[in-house]
């Protein structure tokens, strides 16, 4: 599951870099998407691994399931 | 020693010009064409003689129509059924193309960023039509997850779209490098294997064979990673997971 925090840094760090070009803010707006899309990489990894566990326990899925972070 | 990333290389084989738009044929839409083939026939086999007790292809086709159908009922939950026959498709497709991509001198389909971000894309798209139909503008909840702190929502709304933007790209990107990866690798071995002398040939020959046997097992799990992965794309989209 790495590609996922690797694709999601880069996505982060490249559309903050597109947003850069456009407002001439060059560093901010690509750092600041670099540190969101780390965050939302972990987020994605965190959310693939409960599922899996999930599965491996043979848990329902449902509406009404007890909700994770 | 030749290029080993020559072989990812698309090339013409037939010029074909449709509505000023260039769509002329290479050899990925070749074996693309040999995969569907393939697979059609397959089901086909299995299908059409279909018998009580089942020969060695209708076993095979119904262990995994089976498999495949377990693993909708248990990631998307009671509408499941629903997404099989588009599950199948696509567990298939990448499947063939990976295995006949390890057949020496065939073209590897799912080694081509376009072939796997066209499947991830439409899956992503199908979750997203699926998210809005089921719970109509409330999807956008799904972008916010219960229980976040006031404080933390400007924080938390950035952080989700971007993390449902990575969705449809690690999808794409993982099978694409996974296969790219060891293709490379195989194509690094085997031109060692002809530029060496015959005294020293045979070792990086004989690693072939095992990264060879090795791709085997990945062209499977990478088919069902991109099949589990769609199934809970599909699940969120169903069941709101937020």
């Amino acid at each position: 599951m790495g590609v996922e925090l690797v694709v999601a840094t880069c996505l982060g760090g490249g559309l903050g870099y597109l947003g850069d070009r456009k407002l001439a803010t060059l560093p901010w707006l690509t750092l600041l998407g670099v540190v969101l899309g780390t965050a939302a990489g972990i987020r994605n990894v965190l959310r693939i691994a409960a599922e899996m566990d999930r599965q491996r326990e043979g848990g329902p899925r449902g509406p009404d399931r007890p909700g994770k972070g | 020693m030749e290029n080993p990333l020559e072989h990812f290389e698309l090339h013409r084989v037939a010029a074909l010009h449709l509505f000023g738009l260039d769509v002329s044929i290479n050899q990925g839409v070749l074996v693309m064409w040999l995969v569907v083939a393939g697979v059609v026939a397959l089901f086909a086999h299995a299908a059409v003689r279909a018998t009580m007790i089942p020969g060695a292809i209708q076993n095979v086709v119904e262990m995994s129509v089976e498999f495949i159908y377990n693993l909708a009922e248990d990631n998307i939950g009671p509408n499941g059924r629903r997404y099989v026959p588009f599950l199948i498709t696509l567990f298939f497709f990448v499947l063939c193309s990976n295995l006949l991509g390890l057949v020496p001198g065939m073209f590897t389909v799912t080694s081509q960023l376009f072939v796997t971000a066209t499947l991830a894309v439409t899956v992503y798209v199908i979750s997203l039509v699926v998210g809005f139909y089921r719970h109509g503008i409330g999807f956008f909840k799904i972008l916010l997850p219960s229980g976040t702190p006031w404080w933390l929502i400007p924080l938390m709304i950035p952080v989700e779209i971007l993390s449902q933007l990575a969705r449809p790209l690690s999808l794409a990107v993982r099978l694409f490098a996974n296969m790219t990866a060891g293709h490379t690798v195989l194509a690094v071995l085997f031109g060692m294997t002809v530029t060496l002398p015959w005294w020293g040939g045979w070792i990086p020959f004989g690693v072939t064979v095992a990264i060879n046997a090795l791709e085997l097992l990945i062209a499977f799990i990478q088919a069902y990673i991109f099949v589990m992965l769609s199934c809970v794309y599909f699940g969120d989209a169903e069941n709101m997971a937020h």
